[in-house]
């Protein structure tokens, strides 16, 4: 893990929050349970975003 | 863009999320035939298109369009296709539906599709061509010239001949 990909993380993990308050209503509107159509969506990006980080970690750019 | 740039994985991430969010919503549809209940002329537009079988056709194109972008296939075609319903989602949550969570989910659909194709539109730089000449998509090969943009009848490398000396 080099300094770019600890930023893409820090910033996934910003926009995994912002899609998490979105769709519940946190902190803005009635609080509704996270879907399992949410939970599929982060699980989709973050297994293949782990997938392509493993896939790159011998590649020069 | 090259995968020492942050800006690489978070595309990836995005392009992830949102093909998983459209597979899910289609195969959703697909599987169980749910429709989220919608207030007002919101849900009136809704129904519809279902009674003429538009929003079915938006359901199944999005297993398709989600398929191509979730597994990077054909992304950038697959973006295109989508974007006309990520308009009018954007639409009707955002203006018409407008209660607080849709104010949300409108707006993050456009951002989805929207971030999306921007982050993909180097592979269609020739649209911010002022002015262009007809080139067909199998003749797509040639949009890599230098010399694209130019009267196709000036260029030596698609005719031998000039134009005027067939039509004289």
């Amino acid at each position: 893990m080099n300094k770019s990909k600890w930023i893409a993380v820090a910033v996934c993990l910003v926009l995994t929050a912002a899609a998490y308050i979105g769709s519940t209503g946190l902190f803005y509107t009635q609080f509704r349970p996270i879907r399992n159509y949410d939970l599929v969506a982060f699980a989709g990006s973050w297994i293949g975003l782990i997938y392509i980080m493993i896939r790159d970690k011998g590649r020069k750019a | 863009m090259s995968n020492k740039s942050p800006w690489y994985y978070i595309v990836h991430w995005l392009r992830l999320y949102f093909g998983a969010h459209l597979l899910f919503s289609g195969i959703r549809y697909a599987a169980t035939g749910y429709v989220p209940e919608i207030p007002g002329i919101g849900g009136e537009w809704v129904q519809a298109n279902a009674n003429i079988y538009l929003y079915q056709l938006i359901k199944y194109l999005e297993i398709v369009t989600g398929a191509m972008i979730f597994f990077n296939r054909f992304t950038l075609l697959g973006l295109i296709l989508e974007f006309p319903a990520t308009v009018n989602i954007f639409w009707l949550n955002t203006f018409i539906v407008a209660t607080p969570r849709q104010l949300f989910t409108g707006p993050q659909e456009l951002f989805m599709n929207g971030a999306l194709l921007l982050a993909y539109s180097g592979w269609m730089f020739a649209v911010m061509r002022p002015k262009l000449e007809p080139l067909w998509l199998w003749n797509g090969t040639a949009a890599y010239r230098p010399d694209i943009g130019g009267r196709i009848a000036d260029q030596t490398t698609v005719r031998t001949s000039k134009l005027t000396s067939e039509v004289l």
